[in-house]
């Protein structure tokens, strides 16, 4: 069979494999044309956007100067970036050790593979996921959600930052060992500043993913910006909810350029 | 009437095999004896296993078989204890730190978690560290970032954190190299006058033959899996198996 032949049957059987599959869904072209309307039916009710969202909110009376901060997208998204910052935070400081234990240069032995085990336990779920589990264990509210992103950021970061670890120059590593430095030192002197430049990135990296998270999770009951997203979305008021997207959108855009802004900066530095 | 001189063996390698697998070794049956307070120096081709010799006494490499005794202590697997200085080729220098901190890493075997943790090196330790940083003429380089100091600086400062730590033996990857001429000898004075001071030891790879036999007690050329005594003459004198 020749090369062209080869690449026209490969063609062949994936085209094969969609329809099959398409067909075991039941995926109905119908319902594609159906949810077009629906989507038009629901912009054209989220829009104009309704920015009552940034007033005080009728109940509790607010007693504060600036009303604003009486607001549903104050109190929301407030409460979303607090948990974010708690989460990012709690959940860097307990997968530093892990990471360590699971970076393969550092010598670990065996706890190496738990370290690991650990950490991919917790990726397999999803945050959302962490999210119910904690709502159903301590009950609804920003504690939940809180605690849901600390074990996920765990996680995640865990598996970022033991690749970061294994990434550093080896000659530091060897070096401080034949001269007698003990591992905790080496950690500590020689890993954490040869790859803090990563570990700086990953920690506003993750911070902005939980924050755009906080939303998320929010919609199962565990606090922050996603339980008003939740409410309107349950009570059709679709403009309130355009407007809660719109702040997100904002919110994690502004994150998004004080991370990048920041990274810059610091490896701007690191190439000089 | 005479004076009896009595040597000490601060390094022995006992029939040592090292490689990654017994099959292929790169370096087969060595045996090599060091004298307190002798130079050596290690010549030879690229990749003929010089430097996988000096990372093997170093414990980064582990050996097949053979022994490695270090100070009259022989082990297979051996722990560092600090008694060793090491500095590999590519100096193995923490590129976020600065000189200073670079240089005290060399008697971190000696302070205890407190030490470094909370009240960080003593002022004698600093002390002594700005002195030798002095007489290698990077006094002024001292904060630092090693990131941003040339190559021949860089080596420097590896030299420096070896002659703080005053280790009784020293491995040296090619520590001259890259140098220019001025300050390879400043460099190579420093170290080779704190080896006879000091009765210390040390093993330094050359890939300048001139310059490894006019500085060494003893010259041996890594060739073809062996090592090979070589005399001042440069003639094969004695196969070290």
């Amino acid at each position: 069979m020749t090369e062209k032949n080869k690449t026209q049957l490969s063609l062949l059987i994936t085209i094969f494999i969609l329809f099959v599959f398409s067909n075991n869904l039941n995926l109905d072209t119908g319902s594609i044309i159906e949810g077009g309307r629906n989507s038009k039916d629901f912009i054209q009710e989220a829009l104009p956007l309704d920015m009552s969202i940034f007033d005080a909110q009728p109940y509790p009376v607010c007693e504060k100067k600036i009303t604003f901060f009486c607001s549903v997208a104050w109190l929301g998204l407030s409460e979303t970036f607090q948990m974010a910052y708690i989460a990012t935070i709690l959940g860097f400081l307990l997968a530093v050790p892990l990471s360590v234990v699971a970076s393969s240069n550092l010598n670990f032995g065996k706890i190496k593979f738990i370290s690991r085990a650990i950490l991919s336990f917790i990726r397999v779920l999803p945050s959302l996921v962490w999210a119910i589990f904690f709502v159903v264990a301590v009950g609804l509210g920003p504690l939940a959600g809180v605690l849901a992103m600390t074990i996920y950021t765990v996680g995640f970061l865990g598996k970022l930052q033991y690749e970061a670890f294994e990434g550093i120059s080896n000659h530091p590593i060897e070096s401080a060992r034949a001269i007698g430095m003990k591992k905790w030192q080496i950690v500590h002197h020689v890993v954490f500043p040869e790859s803090a430049n990563n570990l700086m990135s990953q920690l506003l990296f993750m911070l902005e993913y939980n924050m755009r998270h906080g939303a998320i999770i929010g919609l199962v009951g565990a606090g922050g910006i996603g339980y008003y997203l939740n409410l309107y979305l349950k009570l059709g008021i679709y403009d309130r909810v355009m407007s809660i997207l719109m702040i997100m959108f904002v919110s994690v855009m502004l994150i998004d350029s004080i991370s990048n802004a920041l990274r810059k900066k610091y490896f701007n530095e690191t190439k000089q | 009437m005479s004076e009896t001189v009595f040597k000490e063996t601060v390094l022995e390698l006992k029939n040592l095999n090292v490689g990654y697998s017994s099959k292929e070794p790169i370096l087969k049956n060595i045996n090599l004896e060091v004298e307190k307070g002798e130079i050596i120096a290690l010549v030879g081709p690229s990749g003929a296993g010089k430097t996988t010799l000096i990372k093997t006494i170093a414990s980064i490499i582990p050996q097949t078989s053979g022994e490695i005794c270090i100070l009259g202590e022989c082990c297979v697997d051996c722990l560092p204890s600090g008694n060793v200085g090491y500095i590999p080729q590519r100096l193995g220098l923490v590129n976020n730190k600065t000189v200073i901190e670079n240089i005290i890493f060399g008697k971190f075997h000696e302070m205890n978690f407190l030490d470094v943790f909370l009240s960080g090196p003593n002022k004698e330790i600093i002390k002594e560290a700005m002195k030798i940083l002095e007489s290698l003429e990077m006094k002024e380089k001292a904060n630092e970032q090693v990131k941003f100091l040339s190559g021949g600086e860089r080596k420097r400062v590896a030299v420096a954190r070896t002659l703080l730590q005053k280790p009784k033996i020293i491995l040296a990857d090619e520590f001259l190299g890259e140098l220019d001429d001025e300050t390879s000898i400043s460099v190579g004075f420093k170290m080779f006058n704190y080896v006879k001071k000091n009765k210390s030891s040390i093993i330094f790879v050359d890939h300048n033959p001139a310059r490894a036999m006019g500085v060494s007690d003893k010259v041996f050329k890594v060739c073809e899996s062996k090592v090979i005594k070589l005399d001042k003459q440069e003639k094969n004198v004695e196969v070290a198996i």
